[in-house]
């Protein structure tokens, strides 16, 4: 190690080219670890192209940033690559998540203090509104590059689409399992799926003119409307009826007609273009 | 402000510093892959060996433990590499146990310290006194430092057989090389 | 490649009674084309038109051959074409410099993961940022975050690069670096920038077009607007009187724009700066007392 013994250009020239014995290979090795000028020489003499590619590699690995797992986990239920790359973009991607999970938490408790009698009206209005607020929660957040993704083309209905898909894909189970499990609620467990379906499609309807907090609040003050009117009433049991669901189902088309029209004429949910 | 040292750029590595395991590639990447060419004929394996390396590099250059020298710790990581790629299948985990592992010593027993301390234009002609096959058994296990696992996915042999060429080759070794210490210390 | 990468056909847009822009024809063939004017005088509700961030009042615009005022599909057809940096780009603080384009790559239809990958490399490299790809939004500079979101904008090969304001938050280096880019990309597509800075118009643009409150006051090659100013210009001791513009040079002297010569003063020659301020002031009686105060008086600024 100290004995001045160094690389020469010629023993260099020919470890490169594979062509040392072993023995000499050997000491050439053990040399270029503990002899910094050595090793700079070595280093030196690899192929340029080859370090610049694995280079190139080496940025591109080291750059690329994990998936949450959420996304892994649709992945590999099928989600593109790309769709999930749009996903992992909205920073609002743990929002519906949050929402929905503090929601159906305060939910719960609220609903398990309140009298018997309005337990049924709670959850009546709780339940629809859950995803049709996780959707325009999802929204919200595309606003800060919106300009620049607006000169894209990549389709912004189906920008539109994931984040609803995923909206409701996170609200939906957190609301059935609550309805099956919390002891206060009866025949409303499913009665609930068409109204939220119907009121998911006018909060999407509504992003097309609106901001999310204008949509989403529009959305459940008009729900509030109808609860409060059915338990004025007394007739909550009615959402339930073959006529009611009939009523929501052709509500439901109808905003989904205004959305389409909305979105081929000019506006995606989002105020994209 | 003068050159970073190899530790220092680990340091920088650790925190985060892009730049700095750029100076490190710069630095290390070149006799890498020299020598691991001289491993593997494939060059798309080492290729990608070598890229794992300073990817490995990257998120664990916290795990460096500050003791010996940094090119031996690469050499480490990329050998390793290497034979998980020639295994046919990426280490199940990136960051498993080949990093730490690494870090162990390039030499270790007294034999093998007994070979690299000398001369090496004595252990080259001690080397090449073995026949070949066990030159490579050397070569993979003390030189490169495997463990007999390794060096057996590594030279496409079985375990035992890597051990007990091992095992022939140390014995040769020493009777070669003895008389030379001798005459030095 | 086309002469007419961009077509602008009798376009307006105006906000209730306030007009942005008045009726404009223009075309842009290849080539550096700078936007100059004050704030407010359209020039980013000219690049936000072209850019199909908002559509047209009036009239028809045409990007690649695209109508952008057209179907959804023709102006998706036009967006393949072009690229667009706004002026302000709110990146999430969260996302990594390398997700952000990523995300951005994906939005321009890069679908095959590897070659988006070395994509955005690629374009973290051209504005010098490849050794923070892994550090968050919130963790850039001011500057660095101006380079990133110009990042975007030379992804890909498009036909025009809408750029509006691209060097503010730059230091003289990176400035430099992106003139460089910028005018290799012009010999293949169109780039449309504004600017405040008259020296990135000097240095880079084939072509400039002044505007101002909504209206196109010139159109021209650099040489053609600084010849507007030949015979204006003067040094000496003292200011012009009625100068439009003086102020004291390093050298202790006066340079005055327009004006009476003072005597012993003698003709110097003019910058792009002296005929885009003579545009302006041709056209804008009542913005020329401003400026045309005493020895002295400082430097007028950018815009108002
Ligand atoms: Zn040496």
């Amino acid at each position: 190690m100290a004995t001045g013994w160094h690389l020469s250009p010629e023993l260099l020239g020919r470890y490169a080219a594979g062509t040392l014995d072993l023995g000499p290979q050997a000491a050439v090795e053990a040399h270029i670890i503990v002899c910094p000028d050595c090793l700079g020489l070595a280093s030196a003499a690899a192929p340029r192209d080859t370090l610049d590619q694995v280079w190139q590699g080496v940025v591109t690995a080291t750059a690329r940033p994990t998936m949450p797992w959420p996304l892994r986990f649709l992945q590999r239920l099928g989600l593109a690559e790309t769709d999930a790359v749009i996903l992992r973009a909205s920073s609002s991607l743990y929002r519906p998540w949050l929402l929905s999970v503090v929601g159906a938490f305060v939910f719960g408790v609220a609903g398990s203090m309140l009298p018997a009698a309005e337990q049924r009206a709670f959850y009546l209005l709780i339940a629809p509104l859950l995803p049709a607020i996780t959707v325009a929660a999802a929204y919200d957040s595309t606003d800060p590059i919106r300009e620049l993704a607006v000169a894209t083309p990549y389709s912004k209905l189906r920008i539109a689409l994931l984040r609803t898909v995923f909206a409701v894909a996170v609200a939906l189970p957190v609301v059935l399992v609550g309805g099956l499990v919390l002891p206060f609620v009866g025949a409303e467990a499913f009665a609930w799926l068409l109204p939220a379906l119907t009121l998911t499609l006018l909060a999407l309807t509504l992003l097309t003119w609106w901001t999310a907090t204008a949509a989403a609040g529009t959305v459940a003050a008009v729900w509030l409307l109808v609860v409060v009117l059915l338990r004025t009433a007394d007739q909550l049991a009615a959402v339930d009826t073959p006529v009611a669901q009939l009523a929501f189902a052709t509500a439901a088309l109808l905003a989904l007609a205004v959305l389409t029209i909305r979105i081929t004429s000019y506006h995606a949910p989002g105020g994209y273009t | 402000m003068g050159t970073p040292t190899d530790s220092e750029l680990l340091r920088d590595i650790a925190a985060g510093d892009e730049a700095a395991l750029r100076m490190l590639y710069e630095r290390h990447a070149g006799w890498l892959l020299l020598r691991l060419n001289r491993r593997c004929g494939n060059s798309e394996l080492v290729a990608g060996a070598l890229q794992d390396t300073f990817v490995a590099v990257w998120q664990s250059a916290g795990r460096w433990r500050g003791e010996g020298e940094v090119a031996a710790w690469l050499w480490g990581i990329s050998i390793r590499r290497l034979v998980s790629a020639l295994r046919g299948r990426p280490a199940a985990d990136p960051l498993g146990d080949d990093v730490v592992d690494a870090a162990s010593p390039l030499v270790q027993s007294a034999e093998d310290e007994l070979l690299l301390g000398v001369e090496y234009g004595d252990v080259g002609r001690a080397l090449r006194s073995l026949p070949p096959e066990l030159r490579a058994t050397v070569q993979a296990t003390v030189i490169d430092g495997l463990s007999t696992k390794e060096a057996a996915k590594l030279l496409g042999l079985p375990q035992g057989t890597v051990k007990s060429r091992l095992r022939v080759a140390k014995v040769r070794l020493r009777r070669s090389l003895m008389p030379a210490r001798d005459g030095r210390i | 490649m086309s002469d007419r990468i961009a077509v602008l056909d009798g376009v307006t847009k105006s906000y209730g009674s306030a007009e942005a822009l008045h009726p404009t024809d223009l075309e842009f063939g290849s080539g550096v084309i700078g936007l100059l004017g004050p704030n407010g005088a359209g020039k980013s509700t000219m690049l936000r038109l072209l850019a199909t961030a908002m559509p047209p009042t009036a009239g028809r615009i045409v990007v690649g051959g695209h109508e952008v005022t057209g179907s959804v599909s023709e102006r998706t057809a036009a967006r393949r074409r072009l690229s667009y940096l706004p002026q302000e780009v709110g990146i999430p603080r969260r996302m990594t410099t390398f997700a952000f384009l990523d995300y951005i790559a994906v939005l321009k239809e890069w679908k095959d993961r590897e070659a988006r990958h070395r994509e955005v490399i690629r374009v973290l490299g051209l504005v010098n940022l490849e050794d923070r790809r892994t550090k968050r939004v919130s963790a850039l500079s001011g500057g660095q975050r101006r380079r990133l979101a110009l990042a975007q904008a030379l992804m890909g090969d498009p036909d025009l690069i809408i750029l509006d304001e691209p060097t503010t938050g730059l230091d003289p280096e990176q400035r430099a670096s992106l003139r460089g880019i910028l005018s290799s990309y012009s010999e293949r597509g169109s780039v449309l920038l504004a600017t405040h800075q008259t020296e990135d118009v000097s240095a880079l643009c084939d072509r400039v077009i002044i505007l101002d409150e909504g209206r196109i006051r010139f159109d021209g090659t650099v040489p053609d607007l600084v010849a507007l100013a030949d015979g204006q210009v003067w040094v000496g001791a003292e200011a012009n009187s009625g100068a439009l513009s003086s102020w004291r040079t390093g050298n202790g002297e006066i340079r005055s724009l327009g004006g009476v010569p003072a005597p012993g003063s003698r003709l110097a020659d003019p910058a792009v700066e002296d005929a885009y301020l003579l545009v302006r002031n041709t056209t804008d009686a009542d913005t020329s007392a401003a400026g045309s105060t005493g020895a002295g008086a400082s430097r007028i600024g950018e815009g108002r």
